[in-house]
């Protein structure tokens, strides 16, 4: 890689998924969940979920308040794979299929 | 009835309304006629939710509410004292909006006609052009024109008549009894989703009020959460009727897996797939398999609640076939990264669900426009339609 490593060192083996999933709002992650191939999505998928509680039980260790940078992004990335989580587990497809048009909603929060 | 098993059984803790049981009139989903006395017998008879108290959280604080039902403009502001206020947003000169922004903080409003200067208190600061008015002409009675509003909960009301019959905790009656001791205080908002999809407001409405659609609308989403072989059609553990509101508690189907990522975050955080914690003001009625309480707060007001989380709807016609929707979801504070993704769950398993839900909609009007079909055909699994449309005629009749 070479890269400045994105996540805390124990993390390291997600480093391949820093640079498109540690994105910090809604709109962003719904947006690469969009653009993504299912293949994409469950490599990502595949990668995060079994060391997600770990993830998890690291994080709750810092102040949600003075996150360093590198925690930050872990929990973006855990978001990331919460929000493809779905298409992954339930709809087996980047986004429902039998689903009103999202150009037609509006985020307002 | 096709089956010949006992069918599943939902429980009526109140009185049921006598409602009978005949096919609904199509009518009043699509006529404009009909849409116009609702507006002037329902929409201008009843309180309305149009914010919650935190969303204007601090002196100064404004947002605007547009009412197109009422064809309102409505400020609501917190004044120095710390006080809600609601006025109408019209500048008592000529007329022209003083609020521009749709919300912000500011110490009054400033009309951009004439420059004349209103306090958040509704007070007329500044005249401009005083001297020049006919004698008699009196500042202190050409303040902002106050709107009628109360709060219950933090939820922030509205009535379009200056004196109701009714004040707000009374019209709420049982159905705030019900919930009154859910911790709204401790949730704070985790998404707001806003939609205008052609559909006469009452359709947008039914969409909701019911569990059965869960068996085909939401088979991908929510795969068998609410039906199972014991209960096949997903009919509702129980439904109780509050005066005009009703509040429809879910099954669960004690074997529904939820999905795996869920199960995860739901270690440390409620979420909408996952919680079956005891919680204040939820499953009324202790029933044993329960999901969650959808209720309804008539004429157009939902707020579901569950264990550490509740979601509200508001369903706003702007004509007799299009509806302003907003969804509010709610979720108890995170105090850790845990409690955050919780949340997130929660946010994105009924965001994509209710996308499911809207794709009925638009089809649903534009077929019974059509004329083809005069009458809909409606089980007691959707009693609640049946008690929306009873309530709607006793009030158009009064």
């Amino acid at each position: 890689m070479g890269a400045r490593p994105m996540l805390p060192a124990q993390f390291a083996e997600w480093e391949p998924f820093a640079a498109d999933w540690c994105l910090a709002t809604e709109h962003d992650r719904r947006e690469r969940r969009m653009r993504s191939t299912q293949a994409q999505l469950e490599a990502f998928y595949k990668a995060v979920k079994p060391r997600l509680d770990e993830a998890i039980q690291y994080l709750n260790g810092f102040s949600l308040q003075n996150l360093p940078a590198p925690e930050r992004n872990l929990l973006n990335l855990t978001l990331s794979l919460v929000e493809i989580s779905v298409a992954v587990e339930l709809f087996f497809n980047p986004w429902p299929l039998d689903a009103w048009p999202w150009r037609e909603f509006s985020v307002a929060y | 009835m096709g089956a010949t098993e006992q069918p599943f059984v939902t429980k009526y803790p109140t009185d049921v309304p006598a409602m009978g049981d005949a096919p609904l009139p199509v009518e009043p989903y699509v006529s404009r006629a009909f849409f116009e006395r609702e507006r002037e017998k329902v929409f201008k008879r009843a309180w309305l939710q149009v914010a919650r108290e935190e969303d204007i959280p601090n002196p100064g604080d404004y947002r605007v509410v547009e009412l197109e039902v009422l064809g309102w403009s409505v400020i609501l502001t917190r004044g120095a004292d710390g006080t809600l206020r609601a006025f109408h947003n019209i500048c008592t000169h000529r007329g022209n909006k003083v609020a521009q922004q749709p919300s912000g903080n500011a110490k009054g409003f400033t009309c951009g006609f004439h420059g004349w200067v209103y306090g958040n208190d509704g007070e007329l600061k500044h005249m401009a052009g005083e001297e020049y008015f006919p004698p008699g002409t009196d500042r202190c009675k050409l303040g902002l024109m106050p709107v009628t509003m109360d709060t219950w909960n933090g939820f922030v009301f509205v009535h379009a008549q200056a004196r109701p019959a009714q004040s707000l905790r009374e019209y709420l009656g049982g159905m705030a009894d019900q919930i009154e001791h859910f911790p709204f205080d401790r949730c704070t908002r985790i998404a707001r989703y806003e939609a205008t999809p052609r559909v006469n407001w009452k359709v947008a409405i039914d969409a909701f009020q019911e569990a059965f659609h869960a068996i085909m609308v939401h088979r991908a989403s929510l795969p068998n959460s609410a039906s199972a072989q014991q209960n096949p059609s997903a009919a509702l553990t129980s439904a109780r009727f509050h005066g005009p509101h009703r509040s429809l508690s879910a099954w669960a189907n004690p074997n529904y897996r939820p999905p795996e990522v869920g199960m995860i975050v739901g270690k440390y955080g409620p979420t909408f797939a996952t919680a079956k914690d005891q919680f204040p003001g939820i499953n009324p009625n202790g029933d044993e398999n329960w999901w969650f309480d959808i209720n309804v707060f008539f004429p157009n007001f939902f707020c579901d609640t569950g264990p550490g989380w509740y979601f509200t709807y508001n369903f706003w016609p702007v004509s007799e076939n299009r509806t302003r929707w907003t969804m509010d979801i709610y979720q108890l504070r995170a105090e850790h990264a845990g409690g955050l993704l919780a949340q997130e769950h929660t946010k994105i398993l009924l965001r994509d669900a209710v996308l499911e839900d809207f794709s009925t909609l638009e089809a649903t009007q534009q077929m019974m426009e059509s004329g083809a079909l005069t009458h809909i055909t409606i089980s007691e699994l959707e009693i609640a339609l049946r008690h929306q449309m009873h309530v709607i005629n006793q009030w158009l009749a009064a």
